[in-house]
């Protein structure tokens, strides 16, 4: 799928990811790729920016942490995020309805 | 790659201390798969730039807001309880008191409404960016141009107002200042890294959410800022004064629109 497409969408997907714990960005790319079974393939860049400006909105903190000797940065889920994510979820849950009440 | 995206980031103006920790998580993840697919260095720092600009940009207009309300309120019950004229002030005071207070109010409001309109938007065209930075400026230099003579009124410079309690005026200068320091803060922050996306800036109909010509809604606000003066006129038994009053104000937001009416994003 095309990451255009995604654009709308990468942050509810990004809160949903870390919604089941803190995750580093490879993980969450990751993640997105298992659970979507393989259709959102992002170019692996575009997710950090995101990651930092959901951090800088308050509804991300992250912090580093060491693994295999080098340092991560670990994001989890804020009570905003979690807050976002449920509005978000909402949101889609009407939209998918919607657009398949036109195309069914 | 890492070192290349590095002098991108720097070319759009993200700070060192992001750059750094971005450094290291592409580290990081590079380590977890050196055969990723990290995109293009420079769309990739551009990136950076759009969606962080885009939220300091809007931080701003929605923080000028906020600092400016408490000494908004202030200056108002200054007026109300605290200092009476007992004779004509000079000119420039007053033009610099009853200007720059409106200045505040109307750059102020203008910064909270755009910026709680795109606030849905991970990235914000460039020009939307610097609609919400000047109306962001307009408020702090009309906050500024009121400190300024109210500090010289309350500290008796001019001898001009009766006080009943002269701790509130300098209170209120204390968070007069404040606010233009930490608007000024949050604009200074928001230039270092601007959005570079495309786009239109929208107009005061966006604003307001009501679909119109701009310049037939600007009428109508003129019209009922005149109106207001003048109704405040008659009840203080100066009818005449107050129709006066009115149509210079009126006037005045006219000219205003017509004048700023393009970099404040409020005409096309």
């Amino acid at each position: 799928m095309k990451a255009e497409a995604l654009k709308g969408h990468l942050d509810a997907m990004i809160l949903a990811v870390l919604a089941g714990g803190p995750q580093h960005g490879y993980a969450v790319i990751e993640q997105l790729r298992q659970r979507s079974g393989g259709v959102f393939d992002l170019p692996e860049g575009t997710i950090y920016p995101a990651l930092h400006r959901l951090e800088a909105d308050g509804l991300l903190a992250s912090a580093w942490e060491t693994a295999s000797g080098r340092r991560r940065r670990v994001y989890k889920l804020t009570r905003r995020g979690r807050a976002a994510l449920g509005e978000r979820r909402g949101d889609w849950r009407l939209f998918a309805q919607a657009v398949d009440g036109v195309l069914a | 790659m890492i070192d290349e995206l590095d002098r991108e980031l720097r070319a759009v103006g993200v700070p060192a201390r992001r750059r750094r920790r971005i450094r290291l998580e592409i580290e990081d993840h590079l380590a977890c798969d050196p055969s990723a697919d990290l995109g293009d260095p420079r769309a990739l720092a551009r990136q950076f730039a759009d969606e962080l600009g885009t939220l300091y940009a809007r931080r701003a207009g929605f923080a000028v807001f906020l600092v400016l309300v408490p000494f908004g309120l202030l200056f108002g019950a200054v007026f109300a309880f605290a200092a009476v004229y007992t004779t004509s002030a000079p000119p420039l005071l007053t033009a610099a008191l009853v200007g720059g207070v409106q200045f505040a109010f109307v750059g102020g409001t203008l910064s909270l409404l755009r910026a709680w309109r795109l606030r849905r938007l991970a990235v914000i065209p460039a020009v939307e960016a610097h609609i919400l930075i000047r109306r962001a400026c307009l408020a702090i230099a009309g906050a500024a141009l009121t400190v300024i003579p109210l500090g010289l009124l309350t500290s008796g410079y001019y001898q001009v107002a009766q006080w009943s309690s002269r701790p509130l005026g300098w209170a209120t200068v204390g968070v007069g200042a404040a606010a233009v320091l930490l608007g000024a803060t949050a604009v200074v922050r928001s230039l270092r890294l601007l959005p570079a996306a495309d786009g239109k800036p929208a107009d005061l109909s966006f604003d307001l959410g009501v679909r119109a010509d701009p310049w037939l809604l600007a009428v109508a606000i003129a019209g009922a800022v005149a109106l207001c003066i003048a109704v405040a006129g008659g009840v203080q038994s100066d009818p005449l004064d107050g129709l006066a009053r009115a149509l210079v104000d009126g006037s005045l937001c006219l000219a205003g629109f017509a004048v700023l009416g393009r970099p404040l994003g409020l005409r096309a």
